[in-house]
């Protein structure tokens, strides 16, 4: 299985076979961000600005006056925490650059919190000017990093470290809202349970939709977001159903943030909302897996809340 | 142009508003006459004020230039005016940078310099600092990137006004010129920047390394009649204001 890095580190490759004006600006990151081949392939436009991260953002600003289009890579957390650079010098400044956060969520396990892109979504989501995507899959990444490159624009890519299953086709056409399970029951006597997801939650939320079907007597139905900002789900969600969002950021100013806001501006009132998400909570270093079960975004976790939340409606 | 020309056009901007920084403005005229005179800041060289305060001063040698109509001046930090308290890059092309959140303008030259490079363009890029504007971390950032990429069509001119928002400069060691030299920069002193023939003679650019102009200057440049004061943002008052606009004009 390739991982979403990978995916990206490769097509930002073929993007760049075919405009020689794309560039790629390292913040000593270049392993882990899986620009290395990058380097070695395009030299000239490989541009290494050592660990300063305010300072690699005011660059591709300048760089992006000239027509060239930086991708600026490091850790999510480190990127979206010069918020006032973003702001300025890329947002306010009508830049178009591409900034790809790595690492986001509780998958770098063990470094810890620290290295962990939790907030990201919410610091950057309010300001005009910037969109924020969050793939979770390989061909989705390779995808939207093609996307990017035809429609030019200042974005922040969340882009996952760890291998990722493939449950989508390559296509042009891009679809950034994606169905990608649906159960139907006959004649089912409750509303239907919708969930959507994002990022590198897509496994786990699979697994949990297919679980749900099976053991509850709910239709169940899953969709994948891949772009969060602008934010606009499928025209689906009915009154009266179960509605889930599951992300690897905080619960506040991201995927669940946006679908409140979706759904009180629709006058859509649902039976029950509830945001999986690191709630409100410092989390900690350690076995992905193991964190993943603790801060309930297992798929073990996020079913026993499922059913406790069935239970006392 | 002349530095006395861009302070009056700065001065009655300012004042016709009741809000900006004359001083900021002030300190940098003879510096932004000299560079608008001796490179083409229109077509091709790049003057990126990471200082965007002084503002007034850049849009001053625009209208001289026409560029900036004489009407337009005084849409100065109007609603729908192109003329913000900040450079606004989006508004006014030959502004060449979007700044005002110090610390951050400097990167955005090493941008500009990186890009004339893979261009193999000759243009000059030049970028004026504020002295207390040099606390901000990112300027560090990019002053230990720039020699090491090696930017010699990059120009840094420190204004060494001896003042910030609350009062005199809190780090005169960043004076030093061994500083820069130490990163790697070629750094020399202009120790009156506000004498436009002491920059003429004192002006050079490096041919191999970026260079780093540290300018002696004063807020009160063009106005020393009143007496030392942090001119940062504080706004003389009317009588004075008509007596600077005296002295400017006799000057001229």
């Amino acid at each position: 299985m390739q991982s979403i890095r990978e995916a990206f580190g490769q097509q930002l490759i073929e993007e760049a076979k075919k405009d020689n004006k794309i560039v790629c600006l390292s913040i000593d990151l270049a392993g882990p961000t899986k620009t290395q081949k990058f380097k070695n392939e395009f030299p000239d436009r490989f541009i290494e600005c050592g660990i300063s991260e305010a300072n690699a953002i005011g660059i591709a600003s300048g760089l992006s006056e000239y027509g060239f289009y930086p991708f600026v890579c490091s850790f999510g957390s480190f990127l979206s925490g010069r918020y006032d650079q973003i702001r300025c010098s890329l947002a306010y400044s009508g830049a178009k650059a591409v900034l790809i956060g790595t690492h986001p969520g509780l998958a770098i396990g063990r470094d810890g919190v620290t290295q962990m892109g939790l907030e990201d979504v919410n610091v950057l989501r309010a300001l005009p000017s910037i969109n924020i995507y969050n793939p979770g899959t390989p061909n989705e990444t390779k995808d939207i990093i093609q996307y990017l490159c035809k429609n030019k624009q200042l974005a922040y890519v969340r882009i996952g470290r760890q291998e990722a299953e493939e449950f989508f086709t390559r296509s042009e056409q891009i679809d950034f809202v994606k169905k990608a399970f649906s159960g139907y029951k006959k004649d089912p006597k409750y509303k239907e349970i919708v969930i959507y997801t994002t990022g590198c939650m897509l496994k786990n939320s699979m697994e949990l939709a297919k679980l749900l079907f099976e053991k509850t007597d709910r239709e169940v139905h899953i969709y994948h977001v891949s772009r969060l900002k602008p934010f606009r789900p499928c025209n689906t969600i009915g009154s009266r159903s179960i509605v889930l969002t599951i992300e690897d950021h905080s619960t506040i100013g991201g995927l669940a943030t946006a679908m409140c806001e979706y759904l009180v501006e629709s006058k859509i009132t649902v039976e029950s909302f509830y945001p999986f998400g690191i709630d409100r909570i410092w989390p900690e270093g350690g076995k992905p897996e193991d964190l993943y079960q603790k801060y309930g975004l297992s798929i073990e976790s996020m079913f026993q809340s499922v059913m406790k939340l069935l239970e006392n409606r | 142009m002349t530095a006395n020309q861009i302070r009056l056009i700065a001065l009655d901007m300012i004042m016709s508003k009741g809000s900006g920084h004359i001083g900021s403005s002030f300190s940098i005229a003879e510096i932004v006459s000299y560079l608008y005179e001796h490179f083409d800041l229109i077509n091709k060289d790049k003057l990126i004020l990471s200082k965007g305060h002084a503002v007034p001063a850049i849009y001053a040698a625009l209208n001289i230039l026409g560029i900036i109509p004489d009407e337009e001046l005084t849409t100065f930090r109007e609603v729908n005016s192109r003329l913000q308290g900040h450079p606004c890059h989006k508004l006014i092309p030959e502004l060449h940078a979007t700044t005002g959140s110090l610390g951050q303008g400097l990167s955005i030259a090493i941008g500009h310099a990186i890009a004339s490079k893979m261009e193999k363009s000759d243009r000059k890029i030049f970028c004026i600092v504020g002295d207390g504007e040099m606390q901000e971390g990112q300027i560090w950032e990019a002053i230990q990137l720039t020699p090491t990429l090696g930017l010699n069509n990059l120009v840094c001119i420190i204004d060494n006004n001896g003042y910030q928002n609350d009062g005199p400069i809190i780090n005169e060691r960043i004076y030093n010129p061994y500083i820069y030299d130490g990163f790697g920069w070629f750094a020399r002193e202009i120790m009156n920047g506000n004498d436009s023939i002491v920059i003429e003679h004192g002006f050079q650019i490096h041919d191999s390394r970026p260079t780093m102009l540290i300018l002696h200057t004063r807020k009160n440049a063009g106005m020393e009649f009143l007496g030392e004061k942090n001119w940062h943002g504080s706004l003389p008052t009317e009588e004075e204001y008509k007596q600077i606009k005296e002295k400017l004009s006799a000057k001229h």
